[in-house]
């Protein structure tokens, strides 16, 4: 029997930000979470409009793809509640242990993978003018620490000085923050990025640009929410390109390509840039552009948002190979996509199933085309 | 000052608006945009609850519109401009050309030629089905003459390319492709907007796969594949193996109550996904299951047709379904049964989806062109003060769905409720009366036409129409006999008519469908011809016949034949008969002074009608004075009775308070009333508006510590309690024991909940389904939700006091959503109450024999197109007396009963069926038997002395003569010799083969005409004849059917139930049972086999005992000798 808590109820749903009260039970949620049946979505909704407070496992495999939210007829931000339920959690301590081992990572090097704080850019060889840029890259951890990250950072450097701006990178900061979000320490959190925002801010950029669509959310979205002020504008580096190329900066040859792109969750459904990304794609002649079956705010997921790219979480593979099934689908090897967790994510997957799929991020696209 | 109201969409609410306006004598100009009027209903297969075939029911109100003189039909038509003031508007219509002309006979010439073939728009333009350029959208369209789709023809100009096959083909030159559009510039008075809905289209919700998965399809064509006339023969075939489905899954809500869609609720979708999932049941889909968020099923008699669905095994449950996938030719889905808190992962033939109701896509340049706003959806928005029907500029009303989603009831009513509001701009009517002149007198020697209808392929493709041509066309008094391809066309009607005129002929049988949905459409063709229209009878070879024989074409048409040669017989015992004319008072009383007597009487008086209101307490405004808030609108109920007040004295209503109608006397158009003040008068109509009483609560009595309130208490504290947690229990008195949903409570709980949340308190919901249905509920229950009253699901399938513990300051209950007991701290509990007839109402509704239905409310004339009418002539129902309603649909239906009433008296006079009994005094023998017998009154007279029958009361069921020892009562067509002279035709050969069974005209026989409608199969040897009841027939014509040789005869009629009757008689098939049990004595006394004369008494709708009695018929007949019908012969012949 459950005792009906009006206090508990208003608490938890004020951590959620009020979205538990929206929902009217339909279940669509529960059938369409792409994990599959590992989260109860719909009962741990009605746990906490009846001021109950789950904490099963389902909570830390949600990878807040938000695609329940799409197609909700409530639109209830799905994972602001489960983000809220964390957060709770948390402060109960009663969080997986796994999860604060990631925490004091984050703590102690800067960085969710443990790796040495002072190699995040010692692979960095080409020369960014810190002084004055145009733009700052702010990276995210995987694209610092990760070959396939290094990469495209490299990549994307090159074509933003090809298109003669001036680039500077982000180097004293540390982990955006995202997982520490995620995991729902919230005084971590607010610490963190405060720090990382004066720091920032001391570069004097003229605007933040950002590799990832997960970094991008925690700057724009979420810091200001903590008070870490970032005072010029926030832009995810396809926002960036596609002014350039309005702007006739960005001068792209020709490639034979057939393509398809994958809209990264925090980009699309969280932050409603898909037009961008498409415009730069099919700004290259010759590529011969191919939409999924799930595209734009239903965009699907690649497993790896909310902390499941930090964590051993094989539910979430199953959104990962729903995604690449559809890309065979759709008579293409290659997926574009604009994050590194789906770069990450898509090219592991694709290994364990054997499907022949070449992953790339958008900026590996342009400079091929720019070559 | 116009005399003329212009209508703006020909669908069934334009429909009604423009019947009750030609009725009281106004001008109509019908302007619809397609090409045929009829609207969405027109295509539809079944309506519900009652599953009344749709264009059966709607089809004969199409035609009347046609022919009706102050009606003209503009199809093809748009709206352009309205400039003026209200009474004198001027409005710019724009006409498209049809490119064929009204000469068309539908000969269907053209439609062979044509080359250009696209994707059929009724069945959903997929190309389930496909038309040619040159179509007709349905057989009974009206009106009826082909029409050109310019777009997909060849001639298209400019750059056409030249195609003139049709031209060239067409034999009466009806095809003008020199046709130009054209503005119609017209004065009316007023407008009314009935532009109804359009669908949302599925294929925007990716998860469906709508578009994709060929086996998804929308209601709308799912319902088409029902139908017999649709795609696929009425099979519930796969499109995309034309294979029959064996499993289905109907989804419902989709795009509606969908925040990334439309925001509302549709309104009807649950019930006709419902009505779908029966209707697939009984075309031999095994498994059926239906997904829902809530079950709206909020209209009367919505409740229990949602418990038959469920007792016929549909799997209706809570949920909503995955993404769908196709994989060998089947779809996978997934969906969480929320209620029994599992995942379920199965398969299915089929997918239908109930797509959201959108605003016509027209709206929004109509609005323009008239000069109105519409509302945040794109419906036209209804003016202030919860009013439904006015729009935002005077003058201008709406009805339907052209203001938000609303079944075809709802429709019907706000149809009529616009229809007065109107006629409010006319000063004065100057009804005319319809001439006719009988140019036909000459009516003896019979000279019979005999038509014989394909009805396409209907009736054509199983029964052999040469042969029944051939059978009849020498029989005595048929002076011609043809076949027609669509008897019932505006064309063949003419036709008709011509050929009366020319050969001179003075009776005209049609054998087609059924007497119920077409004898007025021949009845007319007589009229034009200047024939008698009493002169036409018909016999029902497709309801009664193909459609029920498909796979016995030789069987059918004999039966056929037989039919023909039956009703070739029965309209030479016709007579000419003119209307009765019964003058009316015109006055009008109106019983009850709440809102709904209030808003009828103000009404009727403005439309120049002097009316009496009676009221019986000392104050005005009934159960609405009570409320602080209305909801949605949250108005004060104060404010709006103080309106009403208002409207009614300065339209000159009279006002009795504290009276009471003492007695009723008399019959449509002529009652004597006594009032309790001493007042005496006579009344023309009635309008019975005495509401509900809510329900007395006795549940959880003592157990709370007296902090029960309910929710009219709430209302008299306005919103004012102690205590910081509330819980509201719903349906307390609503949906148990056979009781439905009364319809008003879960939005002005909601409303109550919100207020009191934002008072401060923490405010609990204890529910069953939220049947938010209208646009603004639905609203303001997603604030409610968002503000943070907190709703729980309790069992639906209990009454709510056995599935809610309410003990000192806590309530439980098990949750249903989370399958777990749940207990709330309550200081205050509200019980929401449902609402009862009004008991009072009783013995006048019995003085006036208005009957009720099974819950006790007043039974309205038909649930779908007669909601404000009673069965009875002349007596009128408003308001919640019907069934219960919210604020705002009292008033339309208030409105409606008005103007029906106004309809009715606005003539001066009425018309009636003449068809009545007469006593033939020279026989009579004044034993006053039929006296006793006739449940009228309307036989009057002294034992011994003198007998008569009062014409105005007659309803003609012939009862009497069911009685009358001595065959002293006449009635034409149903004469005991007119009928043995039916019997002989059909007994003639082969007797021994057919058991005869006499039918009473509005259940057996209607349930006949059902099973057609079904296409049930039965045994082909039974042969019908049509009376008015079952207490027509007597011993003599059982023992008819026996001297000639019938193996076998059944009695059927109207059930008697332990509740009441369906009887159209009121109770006259009692008669039935007493003389059928004396018929038995007198078999069984002469020895013959007592089982071969039966009984069988059933509904409408019971097309299974129907059927079942058809098979007994059958079965005995094969049991009877040609020996033994020889002795039953001569011991018959002995006795009287």
């Amino acid at each position: 029997m459950i005792r009906v808590d009006f206090e508990n109820r208003i608490r938890i749903a004020e951590a959620s930000g009020g979205e538990p009260y929206k929902c009217f039970q339909c279940g669509t949620c529960t059938v369409n979470c792409l994990l599959g049946d590992v989260i109860p979505v719909r009962r741990n909704i009605r746990y906490v409009q009846l001021g109950v407070l789950p904490s099963n496992d389902g909570i830390w495999k949600c990878i807040t793809c938000n695609f329940c939210r799409s197609q909700c007829p409530s639109d209830v931000d799905i994972a602001a509640i489960v983000r809220g339920i964390r957060y709770l959690n948390y402060e109960e301590k009663r969080s997986p242990e796994e999860l604060n081992e990631i925490l004091w990572r984050v703590y102690e090097e800067g960085n969710p993978l443990g790796s040495p704080r002072g190699e995040r850019f010692s692979w960095l060889q080409t020369l960014t003018s810190n002084s004055n840029p145009d733009v700052v890259i702010y990276t995210c951890c995987l694209a610092a620490y990760d070959k396939r990250g290094q990469q495209v950072l490299t990549k994307l450097i090159n074509v933003l000085q090809s298109a003669g701006v001036e680039v500077g990178v982000f180097r004293d900061g540390s982990c955006c923050g995202d997982i520490v979000y995620h995991i729902g320490d919230d005084y971590f959190y607010e610490e963190l990025v405060n720090e990382n925002a004066e720091k920032l801010e001391s570069m004097k950029p003229s605007v933040v640009l950002t590799v990832s669509p997960h970094v991008y959310h925690n700057l724009k979205n979420l810091y200001p929410r903590y008070n870490a002020k970032i005072s010029v504008p926030v832009m995810h580096h396809t926002q960036y390109l596609y002014e350039l190329l309005n702007d006739g900066k960005l001068k792209l040859g020709r490639l034979e390509n057939k393509v398809t792109y994958h809209d990264p969750c925090y980009l699309a459904r969280y932050n409603g840039l898909t037009e961008e990304p498409r415009g730069l794609i099919e700004a290259v002649d010759g590529v011969e552009f191919v939409e999924m079956l799930h595209n734009k705010y239903e965009t699907l997921c690649c497993g790896g948002g909310g902390g499941g790219i930090w964590t051993e979480n094989m539910e979430a593979r199953r959104a990962t190979r729903d995604r690449l099934n559809e890309v065979t689908e759709v008579g293409t090897n290659t997926l574009v996509t604009a994050c590194p967790y789906c770069i990450r994510m898509f090219e592991d997957e694709a290994k364990v199933t054997g499907q022949d799929i070449v992953v790339y991020d958008i900026v590996d696209l342009l400079s091929m085309a720019i070559e | 000052m116009s005399d003329t109201i212009l209508i703006i969409g020909g669908g069934i609410g334009g429909i009604r608006a423009a019947l009750d306006l030609a009725e009281a004598g106004a001008k109509v100009l019908l302007v619809d945009k397609g090409p045929v009027i009829g609207g969405k209903m027109a295509v539809l297969d079944k309506t519900f609850p009652t599953l009344d075939c749709s264009i059966c029911i709607e089809g004969p109100l199409i035609g009347e519109v046609i022919r009706h003189p102050n009606i003209e039909v503009i199809t093809l038509a748009e709206v352009i401009g309205l400039e003026g003031e209200p009474g004198n508007f001027k409005v710019k219509i724009y006409q498209h050309p049809r490119f064929v002309t009204d000469e068309c006979t539908k000969c269907g010439k053209c439609e062979e030629v044509c080359p250009v073939t696209v994707p059929f728009e009724v069945d959903g333009g997929k190309g389930l089905s496909l038309r040619k350029a040159i179509y007709i959208p349905y057989p009974q369209a009206e009106p009826g003459v082909y029409v050109i789709d310019i777009d997909a023809c060849l001639n298209n100009p400019p750059g056409y390319f030249p195609c003139d096959r049709c031209v060239r083909v067409c034999e009466r030159d009806c095809i003008d492709f020199s046709m130009t559009p054209r503005v119609i510039e017209r004065e009316v008075a007023s407008v009314i907007v009935a532009t109804g809905f359009d669908l949302f289209d599925p294929s925007k919700i990716n998860r469906y796969g709508f578009g994709r998965i060929p086996d998804v399809v929308t209601s709308l064509e799912f319902d088409r594949m029902l139908n017999a006339s649709g795609p696929s023969g009425g099979e519930v075939l796969r499109p995309s193996d034309h294979k029959h489905a064996e499993k289905i899954l109907f989804i419902t809500c989709v795009g509606s109550r969908d925040v990334h869609n439309v925001k509302y609720c549709s309104g009807f979708c649950c019930m006709y996904t419902l009505k779908h999932a029966l209707q697939a049941k009984q075309h031999g889909v095994n498994d059926v299951t239906c997904l829902f968020m809530d079950i709206r099923a909020y209209g009367k008699g919505f409740e229990d047709f949602y418990w038959r669905a469920k007792r016929e095994g549909i799997k209706i449950t809570k949920g909503r379904a995955s993404q769908l996938y196709y994989e060998n030719g089947k779809i996978k889905v997934r969906y969480e049964d929320t209620i029994e808190n599992r995942i379920v992962e199965d398969e299915f033939d089929m997918v239908v989806l109930a797509p959201a109701v959108l605003p016509s896509p027209g709206n929004r340049k109509l609005a323009e062109a008239l000069g109105i706003e519409l509302d945040e959806y794109g419906f036209i928005k209804t003016g202030v003060d919860g009013d439904p029907i006015a729009t935002t500029r005077p003058g201008v009303y709406v009805c339907g769905s052209a203001s938000g989603p609303k079944d075809i009831c709802d429709t019907v009513q706000e149809g009529s409720a616009a229809a007065i509001r109107a006629l409010s701009h006319i000063p004065e009517l100057k009804p005319e009366k319809e001439e006719f002149e009988e140019k036909i007198k000459e009516v003896y020697p019979p000279r019979i036409a005999v038509f014989v209808c394909h009805c396409g392929s209907n009736i054509a493709g199983v029964v052999n129409i040469k042969k029944v041509l051939e059978s009849v066309k020498d029989l005595p008094g048929v002076a011609h006999v043809e076949d027609l391809k669509f008897a019932c066309s505006a064309a063949s009607v003419e036709y008709i008519a011509n050929l009366i005129r020319e050969k001179k002929i003075n009776r005209v049988v049609v054998s087609a469908c059924s007497p119920a949905t077409h004898l007025e459409v021949f009845r007319t063709a007589a009229k034009m011809a200047g024939l008698n229209p009493y002169l036409v009878e018909m016999g029902n070879i497709r309801n009664l016949d193909s459609w029920v024989h498909a796979n016995e074409p030789d069987k059918a048409t004999l039966k056929a034949i037989d039919y023909t040669k039956a009703a070739i017989e029965r309209s030479k015992s016709l007579i000419p008969l003119e209307p009765i004319i019964v003058p009316v008072v015109k006055r009008i009383l109106v019983i009850g002074g709440g809102i709904a007597g209030l808003f009828a009487a103000a009404a009727s008086a403005k439309a120049g009608i002097e009316t009496i209101l009676v009221e019986k307490s000392d104050k005005l405004g009934g159960l609405v004075r009570e409320l602080y808030h209305i909801a949605p609108s949250g108005m004060s109920g104060e404010r709006l009775v103080e309106y009403a007040v208002r409207e009614a004295k300065n339209s000159g209503v009279k006002i009795h308070l504290n009276t009471v109608v003492e007695s009723i006397d008399g019959f449509a158009g002529q009652f004597k009333v006594k009032l309790s003040n001493g007042v005496e008068t006579e009344v023309g109509a009635i309008i019975i508006a005495t509401g509900v009483v809510p329900h007395v609560p006795t549940e959880w009595q003592g157990r709370a510590d007296g902090n029960l309130l309910t929710n009219l208490d709430l209302e008299k504290n306005r919103y004012e309690i102690e205590g910081k947690n509330v819980v509201f229990i719903s349906c307390v008195g609503s949906r148990r024991n056979g009781k439905g949903c009364s319809r008003y409570c879960c939005a002005s709980m909601i409303h109550q909940a919100l207020e009191l949340k934002r008072r401060g308190k923490n405010v609990v919901v204890l529910y069953k389904d939220i049947r938010t249905y209208d646009k603004e509920a639905e609203k303001l229950y997603r604030e409610a939700l968002k503000e943070g009253v907190l709703f729980i699901r309790v069992d639906v399938d209990k009454p709510i006091e056995e599935t809610v513990e309410v003990s000192n300051g806590l309530v439980r209950t098990r949750d249903q959503l989370l399958g777990d007991v749940v207990e709330v701290p309550a200081d205050k509990v509200v019980l929401v109450l449902g609402v009862e007839p009004n008991r009072e109402v009783k013995p006048l509704a019995e003085a006036l024999k208005v009957s009720e239905d099974r819950e006790g409310f007043l039974m309205e004339a038909h649930p779908k197109l007669g909601p404000a009418e009673s069965m009875v002539p002349g007596v009128f129902l408003a308001g919640s007396a019907q069934g219960p309603k919210n604020v705002e649909e009292t008033i339309s239906h208030a409105l409606a009963a008005a103007s029906k009433a106004v309809a009715l008296l606005s003539k001066g006079y009425i018309e009636r069926e003449p068809i009545i009994a007469q006593i033939d005094q020279d026989k009579c023998i004044k034993c006053g038997a039929c006296m006793r017998a006739c449940t009228y009154g309307a036989i009057k007279g002294e034992v011994r002395k003198h007998v008569y029958v009062i014409p105005a009361l007659c309803e003609g069921c012939g009862n009497c003569l069911g009685e009358c020892p001595v065959n002293a009562i006449r009635m034409p067509g149903f004469n005991d010799e007119d009928i043995f002279k039916m019997m002989e035709a059909i007994l003639k050969e082969e007797p021994e083969k057919k058991p005869i069974a006499f039918t009473c005209y509005w259940c057996s026989y209607a349930a006949a005409d059902n099973t057609g409608i079904f296409k049930i199969q039965y045994p082909s040897s039974p042969r019908l004849i049509r009376l008015p009841c079952s207490s027509r027939v007597n011993w003599r014509l059982v023992k008819k059917a026996f001297m000639l040789g019938a193996p076998a005869v059944a009695i059927t009629g109207c059930r008697i139930t332990e509740s009441g009757s369906d009887c159209h008689y009121q109770w006259a098939n009692r008669n039935t049972v007493k003389r059928y049990k004396s018929m038995k004595r007198i078999i069984e006394k002469q020895g013959i086999r007592s089982e071969r004369l039966i009984m069988s008494l059933f509904g409408a709708p019971e097309v299974d005992k129907f059927v079942e009695t058809m098979k007994k018929l059958h079965e005995i007949a094969q049991t009877v000798t040609e020996e033994e019908i020889k002795e039953t012969i001569e011991k018959l012949s002995k006795i009287r």
